[in-house]
């Protein structure tokens, strides 16, 4: 079955999600052998796994290795996913990337030191007055980065599957293993203090909390 | 110029920031077939399969798709090489097929004294007309 993946090099491009009746149907039909219905679900999750998990890494390298790892290990044994009343695919993809992030931590030399110039990199990226979109863009993500790199493991799980692979409380807790009502207060907690990390990293002031952009 | 982050939207904005790009996606893609396509499974996990699955409906489709894996793999080559030295050994054990013939011949032969009732009976294999 494998080897038809092969012969049809067509994963790629980002896609919407889609309805959870029609990801049942590609979950059975790429269970049965369909390699296009893989790479369609390879396509529609690709982005959510691959935001929730750069979080957790170092680099945008280890990020893409670590969902690579994630999607062969899902596409590969296919037949352990039970569709639950309540549970969508996604979600289980995700208890798939926590399992693999843990580890990848428990055997990675990650230091504090690597955290801390991860720090450093954001401060000093905004070398241009004038910012374009993508510049911006780019200074948030290093400043989001560095602000999450700050916060416990753990919790920096639970808010990248809320906020990047958009994850319902209950589908993080699920893929966490912790309870919903935690997974809720640390989210409370975790986006205040975000927020004010990514400010104080952009280098905002007090007086421009209130402008928005649009 | 930068918005207010710390309500749920807004994080939910930050973070896609963290959005692959699409040559990562496209690049992410291709390793990912590669490394299916490389996934070999052991044939233990096939046979292993056939006996996981639920539910078996038909034990008939189940053992010809475990003759199907036998013929189409090494291993029903080997079965096949092991059943000829298996019947090599029997043959030699025997004679040679033409030593079997002419033994069996001259057995028949040997025992075909009594000249038969009808001329126009058959003769048996291996039985002279100037033998009686």
């Amino acid at each position: 079955m494998f080897a038809i993946f092969a012969t049809l090099g067509d994963f790629g491009g980002g896609e919407p999600p889609a309805a959870e009746a029609e990801v049942a149907s590609l979950v059975d039909a790429a269970r049965g052998g369909d390699s296009r219905a893989a790479q369609r679900l390879y396509r529609m999750h690709a982005g959510r796994v691959f935001r929730a998990v750069r979080a957790w890494c170092p680099s945008e390298a280890e990020a893409e290795e670590l969902t690579q790892d994630v999607f062969v290990r899902a596409l590969s044994s296919l037949d352990r996913y039970e569709k639950r009343e309540g549970a969508r695919f996604v979600s289980w993809l995700l208890a798939i990337a926590v399992n693999l992030a843990r580890q990848r931590a428990r055997a990675s030399s990650r230091t504090r030191a690597e955290d801390e110039e991860t720090l450093e990199r954001a401060a000093g990226a905004d070398e241009a007055p004038d910012a374009g979109t993508a510049i911006d863009a780019e200074r948030t993500k290093r400043a989001l980065l560095a602000a999450l790199a700050e916060i416990p493991e753990r919790d920096r799980e639970v808010v990248s599957l809320r906020y990047g692979a958009e994850l319902s409380a209950a589908e993080v807790a699920r893929a966490t293993g912790l309870s919903e009502a935690n997974v809720r207060k640390v989210c409370e907690r975790r986006r205040t203090e975000l927020a004010e990390r990514i400010r104080k990293i952009l280098g905002d002031t007090p007086g421009n909390e209130g402008r928005r952009t649009g | 110029m930068s918005a207010p982050i710390d309500d749920e939207p807004e994080l939910a904005r930050t973070f896609s920031t963290l959005e692959p790009s699409p040559a990562a996606v496209v690049r992410m893609g291709e390793a990912i077939e590669g490394r299916l396509a490389r996934l070999a499974r052991p044939l233990w996990r096939e046979w292993l399969g056939l006996f996981r699955a639920r539910p078996v409906l038909s034990p008939g489709l189940a053992l010809a798709a475990m003759a199907m894996v036998v013929v189409t793999t090494p291993m029903g080559l080997a079965l096949g090489l092991g059943a000829r030295a298996v019947l090599s050994v029997s043959f030699e054990a025997r004679g040679s097929s033409r030593e079997w013939v002419a033994a069996w011949g001259m057995r028949t032969t040997s025992t075909s004294t009594i000249p038969s009732k009808s001329p126009a009976a058959s003769p048996s294999p291996g039985c002279r007309q100037g033998a009686t």
